[in-house]
């Protein structure tokens, strides 16, 4: 779209344009980075942040100072490994010993790797990657070692996939195998940045004896991506929705793009965003355990995007056609919305959960299903933000008003006297005025006795002036 | 699912109201689940429609040992195998004693009731909180020797005991008040919350130190359901399309629906602690601490699985085929509904009729209620084995089957 393709849109979307608006207007970032004081490789690092990452460069870029730069390193690094594992035309024997031993690549001095094919997108990343690496020695030993740990576990999960692949076939066949493979790419991050930010002590550390929360953030952002992006992957010949689910709806994957399979597409996309929902409720927990502003925004955006695009896709079929997406509109509204704090951020779940229910369909074999985790997640988020409490119906049974109630009397009762007083004073200012006007009438020589009689004897308007009764006889 | 491999020893077990809805799933669970190896006694099921398929009852619920004895006031249908049943009026004394001299229970549980939508209010008191009482005293030991001693009594309660059936009432749980007398339009809710006050009060007051509790189930549907499920498929089945799609409200509020086996489960899980307590105090250990507490305590018992209103009546009629979309639907909002639910049942009471749609059912149906239910999680280990689903697909199999077999032997 064009400007004037935009100009036109946004003339009939007013909403999403004020939106935009309102984000680029109001929103402060609670930290900035200060690329006055950056070294040449920091600035090298941001450089490569935004080149590698649409979603991610801008949040990052707001964290707090102690996270920025270890988040930051820690997105090139998996950046790095992702370029690594994409890349089929490196052959397995080459890939497999860098995937296992990049974890050691990223203390060694002035490393790059030059293997990528030219169509690589973030070849150029691998190239000049010693800025990253001296960024990581540069950083305090206890981030080095959360993100190294991680790197281990991620480089060693791609190659074991990398090697399936090879090998057999590693189109994902159990949803046992698809939450495995989310974890891998997605959950394994979750847990080092949770272990960064509790060891920052920017989140509660009550979150790192719950593996289970960060895990399901990182799935839920994996599994919408899947989702949405089923048809792109399938062109690229890659398949993550996994066999137990689509099987049950369509004899051939292949089918779910055929128009006559329809309504199984539909009810297979519903299953598999049913089964992403069932992480929803984990990830607000999660939220509610972070303390820090920027590390809030920097989880909950995603968060929020990706239920939303849940909500988007939602037995919609255009996602077996063509790649589909919030608009910038909605994307900025939310982000609005995931840069408060907490509570304004599960009413826009809420809000999003029931724009999905009402969608949900009774010939779908999974519409209860879908319908009871909808509500989890409401029941969820009242648990949270109880609207009743057992004090006030304890009270409202024994009659009797609680401290705030009778405050509110108060202050009820003292508003009333004070409107009463303002009443009366206005009413004796105008009594004085109109005495004091009539009282000079008085003396001026109006007759108020004769205006009186007239009025008595029901003569409310003056007699025709004698002007006009000269008029009328001419 | 922990609780099949669970294996509770019950004693001497009465089921006081066991020919009734929830009495005959609780004899059933009692009797390991004779409904799903004795075909004399099979519940009529769907066969060869995959959405009436489900994994066995007995699979899932714990194995119980125990002697099971009914009490009723009719016996004569809802029978088990396995069980002893007696004919008995919970209001007399007399009637009660023989039955206690017979049974000898040390575990009462008592599930009789008249039926809600039975408005009839010297009965409801008669039986729920007269009968409820003659029951506790003789089972405590107040009416004379009967040969034994009966050491824990669990009550079915219900959730609608903390309900004005007007307020939204949104995750609730046991610290919310009885609500009676005015402020209480079901004389139903009244006498069950006087029934359950009395027997949370009598606990470990009786001569011979018996230890009560009560359960509070909300929404319960299941097989055999003559109320919910009934209500639900047989405007289903009779309406036209276009009243079909009429929604009351918004549909965005939650209400809780539960499986009656799950309510079934709860009383065991309770009754398996009273009894544990009983021992405990008997044997002059100290009691349980205040937050482990069963005794004297009561109980909500959901599905924890609140479920969007208009959500399960159409789930109901898409299992017998009657789909409603949600583009098809129309929602009425609930302000203008009231209105004229309130011009209606003017009109007609003039008449002296009531009206299909009344302001009562239009609130019910816009109406938020679920309750909370850590207390039982907690306390009891309770957690719910069936999921809403299945036990919608569960009561509305019974059913559809149950009519086709009853048209068939009329066609005979």
């Amino acid at each position: 779209m064009g400007f004037v393709g935009n100009a036109i849109y946004y003339s009939f979307h007013p909403l999403q344009l004020r939106s935009i608006i309102q984000w680029k207007v109001w929103h402060n970032p609670p930290h900035e980075r200060n690329p006055a004081n950056e070294t040449q490789t920091q600035k090298d690092c941001f450089k490569f942040l935004d080149l590698t990452s649409r979603s991610f460069s801008a949040v990052i870029k707001e964290l707090h100072s102690e996270l920025l730069l270890p988040v930051c390193v820690f997105y090139l690094v998996l950046r790095g490994l992702d370029t690594i594992e994409d890349d089929t035309s490196i052959p397995l024997a080459t890939k497999e010993p860098l995937l296992r031993g990049f974890k050691d690549i990223l203390t060694k001095d002035g490393w790059n790797f030059t293997g990528n094919r030219k169509e690589e997108k973030d070849r150029e990343l691998l190239v000049q990657f010693p800025c990253v690496i001296t960024e990581f020695m540069n950083m305090k030993p206890a981030y080095q070692a959360i993100i190294k740990d991680i790197t281990d576990k991620m480089g060693n999960g791609m190659a074991d996939y990398c090697r399936k692949a090879e090998e057999s076939d590693a189109s994902v066949k159990t949803v046992e195998e698809y939450d495995l493979y989310c974890f891998y790419v997605a959950g394994l991050v979750g847990e080092g940045l949770t272990r960064l930010f509790v060891e920052a002590e920017l989140a509660n550390p009550a979150l790192i004896q719950r593996p289970h929360l960060h895990k399901s953030m990182g799935l839920f952002l994996q599994k919408t991506n899947i989702i949405r992006d089923i048809r792109e992957d399938f062109d690229d010949n890659r398949r993550f929705w996994p066999k137990e689910i689509w099987s049950k709806h369509v004899a051939d994957f292949e089918d779910l793009f055929k128009p006559e399979h329809k309504e199984a597409a539909l009810n297979c996309n519903s299953e598999m965003i049913l089964n992403a929902l069932e992480h929803a409720e984990e990830c607000l927990f999660y939220l509610a355990g972070l303390r820090e502003q920027s590390v809030f925004n920097f989880c909950a955006i995603p968060q929020a995007m990706a239920i939303a695009t849940l909500e988007l896709c939602f037995r919609n079929y255009d996602i077996f056609e063509r790649n589909i997406k919030i608009t910038k509109g909605d994307a900025c509204d939310l982000m609005f919305a995931s840069t408060q704090n907490l509570r304004v951020l599960c009413d826009r779940f809420r809000d999003l959960t029931r724009k999905i229910h009402k969608k949900n369909t009774p010939k779908d074999p999974n519409f209860l299903k879908i319908s009871i985790v909808c509500g989890q997640i409401e029941k969820f988020i009242e648990t949270i933000f109880p609207t009743q409490n057992a004090e006030e119906a304890n009270r409202k049974v024994k009659g009797v008003l609680s401290e705030e109630q009778l405050q509110r009397q108060r202050e009820d009762a003292e508003n009333k006297s004070d409107i009463y007083f303002m009443m009366a004073l206005m009413g004796c200012i105008v009594l004085f005025v109109a005495g004091t006007m009539m009282f000079f009438a008085w003396m001026m020589g109006a007759r108020f006795d004769l205006a009186f009689q007239e009025v008595m004897s029901g003569n409310f308007r003056p007699p025709a002036s004698s002007a006009s009764a000269i008029r009328n006889e001419l | 699912m922990a609780a099949n491999q669970r294996k509770l020893d019950l004693g001497n077990v009465l089921v006081v109201g066991g020919c009734g809805f929830l009495g005959w799933h609780i004899t059933d669970h009692l009797l390991n689940f004779p409904s799903e190896t004795d075909p004399s006694v099979a519940l009529p099921k769907p066969t060869g429609d995959t959405r009436f398929d489900f994994p066995t009852l007995g699979s899932r619920y714990p194995t119980y040992k125990a002697n099971v004895s009914v009490v009723d006031l009719r016996t004569a249908n809802n029978r088990l195998p396995g069980a002893t049943y007696y004919d008995g009026d919970i209001t007399s004394v007399e009637s009660m004693l023989e039955v206690f001299r017979a049974a000898k229970p040390n575990l009462v549980i008592h599930t009789a009731t008249p039926s809600v939508l039975d408005g009839n209010k010297p009965l409801l008191y008669k039986v729920n909180v007269e009968g409820t009482r003659t029951l506790l005293e003789v089972a405590g030991g107040e009416h004379g020797d009967w040969g034994g001693k009966c050491k824990a009594f669990v009550y079915t309660s219900s959730s609608s005991v903390v309900h004005d059936t007007q307020s939204d009432l949104i995750n609730v749980d046991e610290r919310w008040p009885y609500i009676r007398g005015k402020m209480q339009q079901e004389y139903y809710s009244e006498t069950k919350a006087d029934a359950e006050e009395i027997v949370l009060k009598y606990n470990r007051q009786s001569p011979t130190g018996m230890v009560t509790s009560a359960i509070r189930p909300a929404g319960i549907h299941g097989e055999k359901d003559t109320t919910v499920t009934h209500k639900i498929l047989e405007h289903g089945a009779a309406a036209s399309n276009f009243v079909l799609r009429m929604q009351l409200g918004e549909n965005d509020n939650l209400f809780d629906f539960t499986y009656v086996g799950n309510v079934a489960y709860a009383h065991m899980l309770a009754a398996a602690r009273l009894l544990a307590s009983y021992d405990r105090y008997e044997s002059g250990q100290g009691g349980p601490l205040d937050h482990e507490r069963v005794d004297g305590e009561a109980f909500n018992i959901t599905n924890d699985q609140p479920i969007y209103f208009w959500d399960v009546t159409r789930a109901m009629w898409a299992l017998i085929n009657r789909v409603v979309e949600p583009h098809e639907v129309y929602s009425l909002p609930e302000g203008l509904l009231g209105t004229i639910g309130g011009i209606a049942e003017t009109v007609l009471g003039l008449l002296g009729k009531t009206p299909r749609l009344t302001r009562r059912t239009v609130r019910y149906s816009c109406m938020t209620r679920y309750y909370n239910i850590e207390k039982a999680k907690f306390r009891l280990a309770y957690s719910p084995v069936v999921p809403v689903n299945e036990g919608i697909a569960r009561a509305v199999g019974y059913v559809v089957e149950k009519q086709r077999q009853d048209e068939g032997k009329k066609g005979l």
